[in-house]
């Protein structure tokens, strides 16, 4: 059974196997009642009869109220697909058996597809012992089995605990939130689904006007694509012509590349080259932006004689632009990915690396989403660049710059620096790795003028020739 | 959950009948009817209310829409069916926006979450006209 919310299915391994009993648990405001009543929408949307039944919840009122504030819902499937009843009077007096007894005249009467029961921890709460409580968990999934009602219980609870709540059910999913700072997250995990080959760990979700949507876990969904690394033997170029003489030609299709360097030195001009150079082939492309807005970001290309403009306006360029503050990466990379596939994007081009680590909230996970998003990439046969930051000028190569997470992501990194030659200081790159072998490593000077970025001669022969021009005037002193 | 009892109210005040699933509901206009001099009997469905009512005698039914095993457009046709009961007047409250049960023939349809002060003017007004 299809669940109707964005993305779960994915996490669900296909969708809820139908007439089960399952339990979705979570602490207040977690999105419980959210979740449960999207589902139950979408089904009721679609013919199908759905029950909310509550115990000790919020009043239906003030649920429809809420409810009445996301797109999915439909006043007029209330009271007549969708119904809402109250059992708690049933439960108080004549305990789980006349519960029981009260969810099985609804289901006979109204012949329902779905089952909601809100406010499930007032069973546990009025149960007299422990075993009642599991005799009533027995008989209420083989009650929803035998006629075919697909449920769900909400319970303000968390953990996998060995209550019968949790060990009676055919699936057990946990609603939870995750703080970093003063930064909050959503997060849903199936702890089990019977019959179902469930994405495993935890997975951000959004509440939005649309409800509910959830974004697999990158790495999680990458595992299954591992096999397709799509990274092809053609190159494709830069559109700077000395930088295509160094690297003989470019950098392979489908590969991704670092363009490592210091603030200021050209990184995010060398990605717009790139870029540009793409889109008068007539190819898709996709720029990924933290700081710079793409107005700005037109404009910045604009001043060096690259017009982005008209292919932005067409839309064979589009920009995806956030500050790197309150966004989720996990819905940063869904939308990234989602873009490439729809409009078959050739050349990603990520500005500011750094930004996208920022807004990675789980300690430790940087790299594990970063492979799973570049191997996603490879996959979709997408040429990338990314850049990062290196310190500012005179301060050291960080100790990890190659053996870091960069040596492994990356099949090629170009590293862009501040050299001083003579007092001046110079922009230098140079390729530290190249997944086809073959190029030149020698430093090269690289200018940054109206007309963009080009490269020159080998740091080598510059430095060379302005000692030449030094010693000269050296000599030619005045004894 | 309240039981369902008749409140301590002065004998010759006006009894209303309230029929919801809802505890919270029926305990909250219980209180309120009861500050304002009503005396007020409670059932949680259409079944219990049909049970009470020759006992309590209300002046008015006030009655939620959906409930188990009888919902209130149900309790309704059978009240106004019964020649004993036909002129209580009856008040139905829903959550729900739409009802299709418009033959049934209730005094007075009002959208749920009812405001109090509304209920009190809308009650006062229907008595006050019978």
């Amino acid at each position: 059974m299809k669940s109707g919310v964005a993305g779960f299915d994915e996490v669900l391994g296909g969708g809820f196997p139908r007439h089960s009993l399952y339990l979705i648990q979570g602490l207040a405001g977690s999105g419980k009642t959210t979740l449960a009543c999207q589902i139950g929408f979408d089904h009721a949307a679609r013919g199908k009869k759905v029950l909310i039944l509550t115990l000790i919840a919020e009043t239906h009122g003030k649920m429809l109220n809420h409810l009445s504030n996301f797109s999915f819902f439909d006043e007029s499937l209330v009271g007549q697909h969708i119904l809402f009843f109250s059992g708690y009077n049933e439960l108080v007096k004549g305990g789980l058996n006349a519960l029981l007894q009260l969810i099985t005249e609804m289901l006979a009467k109204h012949g329902a597809d779905i089952l909601i029961v809100d406010g499930f921890r007032t069973v546990r709460d009025t149960s007299p012992t422990t075993i009642s409580l599991s005799e009533f968990m027995l008989s209420l999934n083989s009650l929803v089995s035998s006629m075919e009602c697909t449920t769900f219980l909400l319970s303000p609870t968390e953990g996998n605990v060995a209550d019968s709540e949790n060990t009676l059910v055919d699936g057990l999913i946990e609603l939870s939130q995750h703080e970093k700072g003063m930064q909050l997250i959503r997060e849903i995990k199936v702890f089990k689904i019977r019959g179902s080959k469930h994405l495993l760990g935890r997975h951000v979700f959004e509440v939005g006007q649309d409800g509910i949507v959830v974004y697999p876990r990158l790495e999680a969904i990458s595992t299954t694509n591992a096999s397709l690394d799509n990274t092809s033997d053609s190159l494709v170029g830069f559109g700077i012509r000395g930088w295509d003489t160094i690297t003989k030609g470019g950098v392979n299709k489908g590969s991704t590349t670092e363009l490592l360097g210091n603030p200021g030195v050209g990184k995010t001009l060398m990605g717009l080259h790139f870029i540009y150079e793409g889109l008068k082939r007539g190819e898709q492309c996709l720029i990924v932006g933290f700081y710079e807005s793409p107005l700005r970001l037109i404009a910045k290309a604009h001043s060096v004689s690259i017009d982005l403009a008209g292919f932005y306006d067409s839309g064979q360029l589009q920009i995806i632009w956030n500050p790197p503050l309150e966004i989720s990466v996990d819905a940063l990379a869904h939308q990234i990915l989602e873009n490439v596939s729809e409009r078959k994007v050739s050349r990603l081009f990520v500005d500011g690396m750094d930004g996208l680590l920022d807004i990675v909230m789980h300690i430790g996970r940087a790299r594990s989403f970063l492979t799973a998003l570049v191997n996603e990439l490879r996959c979709r046969q997408v040429t990338s660049f990314f850049t990062r930051e290196l310190p500012y000028l005179g301060e050291p190569l960080p100790e990890n710059c190659e053996s870091g997470p960069s040596s492994i992501l990356y099949e090629n990194i170009m590293l862009l620096q501040y050299v001083e030659i003579s007092g001046v200081n110079h922009r230098q790159i140079a390729v530290l790795k190249l997944r086809q072998n073959g190029y030149d490593s020698a430093n090269h000077i690289m200018l940054i003028s109206d007309h963009g970025v080009s490269i020159g001669r080998s740091v080598s022969v510059e430095k060379l020739a302005q000692e030449i021009i030094k010693n000269n005037a050296i000599k030619n002193e005045p004894q | 959950m309240k039981e369902d009892v008749i409140t301590n109210a002065t004998d010759d005040a006006t009894v209303i009948l309230i029929v919801d699933d809802e505890p919270d509901i029926t305990t909250t206009y219980a209180i309120l009817f009861e500050y304002h001099g009503f005396r007020v009997s409670a059932a949680c469905d259409g079944s219990s209310a049909l049970k009470m009512i020759d006992e309590v005698k209300p002046d008015v039914i006030v009655s939620d829409y959906m409930m188990p095993l009888m919902n209130g457009a149900e309790l309704c046709a059978i009240v106004k069916k019964e020649p004993r009961w036909k002129d209580i007047p009856f008040v139905l409250m829903s959550a729900a926006f739409n009802i299709k049960d418009i033959d049934t023939p209730y005094n007075l349809l009002l959208q749920k979450p009812v405001p109090f002060d509304l209920l009190l003017k809308e009650i006062r007004h229907l008595l006050a006209n019978q």
